[in-house]
């Protein structure tokens, strides 16, 4: 033992430069998979264990109090597995609210701070402010994306009115408080809820909330009870009628998406960090074996065995594995509380992480068996090396037989093809290189693709989340207005297009799943399709690639869908992505609608305006000319902004933490490798020198030894990145409904990302070169 | 008369270790004249090979000059310098140091090609000079590992020589060579410098000694005396007898 320790200290001791290195590469791969692991693991618990602390429901149903029955209640009381069943009259309808100053459609409910309310209880996060008449409690979210803060005026309109509050309060609210679900509740003083009521009386409506025993039926519970009440044929007008139903499982998707999202990232990316940390350990392996063969063939000489000295390359790696392993963790949990903030900006989860032993211990394991499978297999070559060969300096590989790059016959600068002959002789350095440049180029091309998409162009990524984006969408309030209104839209010269467009829920082989109604779907500007084509027959559907899964249907097979008592067989034309409802959606023809339900008429219409065109204007001018005939009237771009800005920085975070981290493995790997050629090369640096070569020229000479292969590496992995982000953001997204993407790919970001690495190699090439200069040509002859 | 090319004026060179000095070489006055042939000679330590390099810009002196062709080398950068060597100077070294991840011929061409970029018109001028070392021509794309100790340091003179340089410096450029072939560089150097080329040799040995028009005496850092030949024309018994007697006198 004190032997290898012996050993051990010593490799490490006159190795300094390159452990430390090593050290910092280990280290930043354990913060990141440290990272990754928590986020993944203990995010979703914390957010489960949170709620199951304030009570929250695992199923809500919010429906017009008008449809609202003693049956329903006793349905919902009676089914199986339920465990606590709670009802509430609040005042509920379409209306609009403002994120950062955006006006954001979405559904708003009002509930009275003074009733009792046994599942998630308005809970206060932060300071606050009794309520009185004229304020308000909003969910967390306001403060966090919405960019609120207490004492701000909040301003609603609901059902064509507008409401203004002051905000006293912000609620930790589970289902009622997510961005995507754009679902809302506020609480307000009992005084103000019964004026409310008798303001609105249309939009009173009875709140369910159940909470079951197995929180994964909250789905289920909500199917069985549309189909018990709303699909039979004792209700009629269907359509009519307002119903929103929201599982915990859907909020949990919602709220958890971009940190699992985040996290499966930086996951991956801690394994390639993994990957090239032991690239380079297999590297530095093989090289110190090859430096100290003479060493080897002293100490076995001496009578220490093959055991001895490879176990003494395994202590080394393995303890600066060790204490990469442990500082990273030490870094992880630096790093975690900023990200945890990031994150809470999103999911408006109030997450403080704690340390997770468990998940430490993974890290750091993961690590040390990962470097200590490469250290033993890279030194494995040790134990067929008999002493005599080593002292010999046997194995060290005599492949300058060839002349690779005769300087007579090549072509080029003197410099580049010194250092052509330099490359050829120092392949397998060269190789490593490579492989490490196209991995990390491919990663931060990748990454910054994301970023660009989610951040900056976020027509495509705003188009695979949230579907059809129109500039302006209308809502009447009588839908036999609908077709007069498109006509007159169609005559706007500010008005490119406009067609009804809207979703209803249709029974589908047992699932409750969201149709889109369109007359043509060629007309959306989305494109939602990925395989076969769009419905164009009243008898044609295309479904969501994991709905199609979950039913093992396919183009050319049928689907039954049952409404309001028709029942009709539909072919599936073409298969389709959008994540709302959990990808548990279809589309569909108004025609094919109107076979199972003739009273159908759109209600909605969306507006694409010409080129130039303000969405604000047109919303105004409508309204002017049209007078009182709309509910609601929704800029669309205001909402996909108040709703995705906080992506964008999320990306932003995640997208710069991997270019920084890219920037110092290109770093760390060029300084270990030329480290060891600057060594390795010492006395032919010396006779180079003597001979009259200037410190420049050789820094050059050796700096352009990788360029090469640096250019290379960028070329492919750039090129990887650049083709190969679409794959990879829809691998990562699949979990939520995502097949296929056609994200664009940002050329110029690309080009300039990928001309940047290679310039940033380069210096730091010509710096760690800047090493040649302490070597003088005196000292080799006098040596 | 020839002129002078090399001039010091009470050069200097002291090495520091540890707060301790020890001063090398102690004012030195000396020339070099073009077309001679210079052998400096001394004990073990006496500052020899000191002296070479630092003549030759490769180490800076600590005090002193060192003016060559008219300009003070000795205030030159490190970069400055290596232009001077690489224009200038051309070395032999007794362990020869060719790179062994290069053919002899491309060990000659790296050096040639920091002067003259034609490399059409260089290889042509390393064949010329290998010709002229007599290294067979297939020698010539193999390795430093791959040909014999003498063979080696023949291609170490052409790398030397490629650039025409005014001063050939060597260092015991026979030092680790066998009889035959240490007999056969010694007959290349006289012939370089039969040519009209300034040779400059430190040497142990008094058979390579021989072959000098000019012997210097170097001992504790500083000049004791020369003794000055002919032009070397063949193995001669008198010039033996004066340099083993001028040795003698010098305290070898």
């Amino acid at each position: 033992m004190e032997k290898i320790k012996t050993l051990t200290i010593a490799n490490i001791r006159k190795n300094k430069g390159a452990s430390v290195s090593l050290l910092i590469l280990t280290m930043i791969a354990a913060a990141l998979l440290n990272i990754g692991l928590v986020l993944y693991v203990d995010f979703g618990a914390y957010f489960d264990a949170r709620a199951e602390q304030l009570n929250a429901p695992h199923s809500t149903i919010l429906q017009s109090g008008s449809i609202s029955t003693d049956e329903q209640e006793e349905y919902l009381r009676e089914y199986p597995g339920v465990e606590e069943f709670e009802k509430q009259q609040v005042i509920a309808g379409y209306g609009d609210y403002y994120m950062n100053g955006s006006k954001a459609p979405g559904i708003i409910i009002f509930a009275d701070a003074e009733n009792e309310q046994r599942m998630n209880p308005p809970q206060l996060i932060g300071k606050s402010l009794p309520l009185d008449g004229g304020s308000v409690y909003v969910p967390y979210l306001m403060k966090t994306a919405g960019g609120y803060a207490l004492g701000d005026s909040f301003n609603v309109n609901l059902a064509e009115k507008e409401l203004h509050f002051t905000i006293a309060g912000f609620t930790e609210e589970v289902t009622y408080g997510a961005i995507m679900n754009t679902i809302y509740r506020f609480y307000v003083s009992g005084d103000r809820y019964e004026r409310l009521s008798a303001e609105f009386p249309g939009q009173r409506c009875c709140l369910q909330s159940v909470r079951l025993e197995d929180s994964g039926l909250g789905t289920q519970i909500q199917l069985d009870y549309a189909r018990e009440f709303f699909y039979s044929e004792h209700i009629e007008e269907a359509s009519s009628l307002f119903i929103e139903s929201i599982s915990y499982n859907a909020v949990k998707t919602s709220r958890t998406f971009i940190p699992t999202i985040t996290s499966v990232i930086v996951i991956a990316f801690s394994a390639i960090l993994l990957l090239i940390s032991l690239i380079v350990i297999r590297f530095r392996v093989i090289n110190s074996i090859e430096e100290g063969m003479t060493n080897i063939g002293v100490l076995k000489a001496m009578g220490y065995g093959s055991r001895t000295i490879m176990a003494s390359i395994l202590a080394q790696f393995g303890g600066i594995a060790a204490a990469g392993g442990i500082t990273g963790i030490v870094l992880s949990r630096l790093v975690l509380p900023a990200l945890a903030e990031v994150l809470g900006a999103q999911s408006a989860v109030i997450w403080t992480p704690s340390f997770n032993f468990g998940l430490a211990a993974v890290t750091v394991i993961i690590i040390l068996a990962a470097v200590a499978l490469i250290s033993f297999a890279a030194s494995r070559r040790i134990r067929g090396l008999q002493p005599l060969t080593a002292l010999r300096q046997g194995m060290r590989p005599h492949n300058f037989r060839k002349n690779r790059a005769p300087l007579d016959r090549a072509h080029g600068p003197a410099p580049v093809v010194l250092a052509l002959k330099q490359l050829l002789n120092n392949k397998r350095q060269a190789v490593m290189i490579a492989m490490i440049i196209a991995i990390v180029s491919f990663t931060s091309v990748a990454a910054m693709s994301i970023y660009y998409n989610v951040g900056v162009e976020t027509d495509e990524f705003v188009s695979v989340v949230a579907g059809e984006v129109p500039d302006a969408g209308l809502m009447l309030k009588d839908r036999e207005e609908t077709d007069r209104l498109i006509g007159k839209l169609a005559e706007r010269p500010d008005v490119r297009k406009a067609f009804g467009y809207q979703n209803v829920n249709l029974l589908t082989e047992g699932y409750n799943v969201a149709a889109f109604i369109a007359r043509d779907f060629d007309a959306l500007d989305d494109t939602m399709l990925y395989e076969g084509r769009y419905p164009k027959y009243d008898n044609e559907v295309a479904l969501n690639g994991l709905l199609a899964e979950t039913l093992g249907k396919n183009i050319g097979d049928s689907v039954t869908v049952k409404q309001g008592g028709a029942e009709k067989e539909f072919l599936v034309t073409g298969i389709i992505q959008l994540m709302q409802n959990e990808g548990v959606n279809m589309i569909m023809t108004y025609d094919g609608l109107l076979s199972v339900q003739d009273d159908y008429r759109f209600d909605q219409i969306y507006v694409y305006l010409g080129e130039g065109a303000s969405p604000k204007d047109f919303i105004a001018d409508i309204k002017k000319s049209e007078g009182d005939i709309f509910s609601s009237t929704v800029d669309m771009g205001e909402l996909v902004d108040a709703q995705f800005s906080s992506y964008g920085g999320i990306f932003a975070v995640v997208a710069v933490g991997v270019l920084a981290v890219t920037a110092v493995v290109v770093a760390l790997a060029l300084y270990l490798v030329i480290r060891t050629i600057i060594i390795r090369r010492k006395r032919e640096l010396g006779i180079q020198k003597a001979l009259g070569y200037t410190t420049l020229q050789l820094m050059l000479q050796t700096a352009f030894i990788f360029m090469p292969i640096v250019a290379v590496g960028v070329a492919a992995g750039g090129l990887a990145g650049y083709f190969g982000f679409n794959p990879l953001f829809a691998a990562l997204t699949h979990s939520v409904g995502i097949i296929e993407t056609h994200l664009p790919s940002p050329t110029a970001w690309t080009v300039s990302a990928c001309l940047a690495l290679v310039a940033f190699a380069y210096l730091m090439s010509m710096l760690i070169s800047g090493r040649i200069r302490k070597i003088s040509p005196y000292t080799l002859v006098s040596e | 008369m020839a002129s002078a090319i090399l001039t010091t004026e009470k050069l200097c060179k002291t090495f520091s270790n540890d707060g301790l000095q020890q001063h090398v070489l102690k004012n030195i006055d000396m020339e070099i004249t073009t077309g001679e042939f210079t052998v400096i000679m001394g004990p073990s330590g006496a500052g020899k090979s000191t002296l070479l390099y630092a003549l030759s810009g490769m180490d800076k002196p600590t005090l002193g000059k060192i003016i060559f062709d008219g300009r003070d080398i000795s205030q030159l950068s490190t970069d400055g310098l290596a232009v001077f060597r690489r224009k200038n100077c051309g070395f032999v070294f007794q362990q020869i140091y060719l790179m062994d991840t290069m053919s002899l011929m491309d060990n000659v061409l790296a050096a040639g090609l920091l002067v003259n970029k034609n490399k059409k018109e260089l290889a042509r001028r390393a064949v010329s000079l290998f010709d002229q070392t007599g290294l067979a021509r297939e020698q010539w794309s193999k390795f430093p590992s791959q040909v014999s100790g003498g063979e080696a340091q023949r291609a170490g003179i052409v790398r030397a020589l490629i650039n025409d340089p005014a001063i050939l410096f060597a260092d015991e450029p026979t030092g680790s060579l066998n009889s035959a072939a240490g007999t056969s560089v010694l007959d290349i150097l006289s012939e370089v410098n039969r040519k009209g080329r300034s040779v400059v040799m430190v040497t142990h040995d008094v058979r390579s000694a021989l072959r000098g028009d000019r012997i210097v005496y170097l001992k504790d850092g500083a000049l004791r005396g020369e003794c000055k030949f002919e032009k070397y024309t063949g193995d001669d018994a008198r010039r033996n007898e004066t340099l083993l007697a001028f040795l003698k006198d010098m305290g070898w």
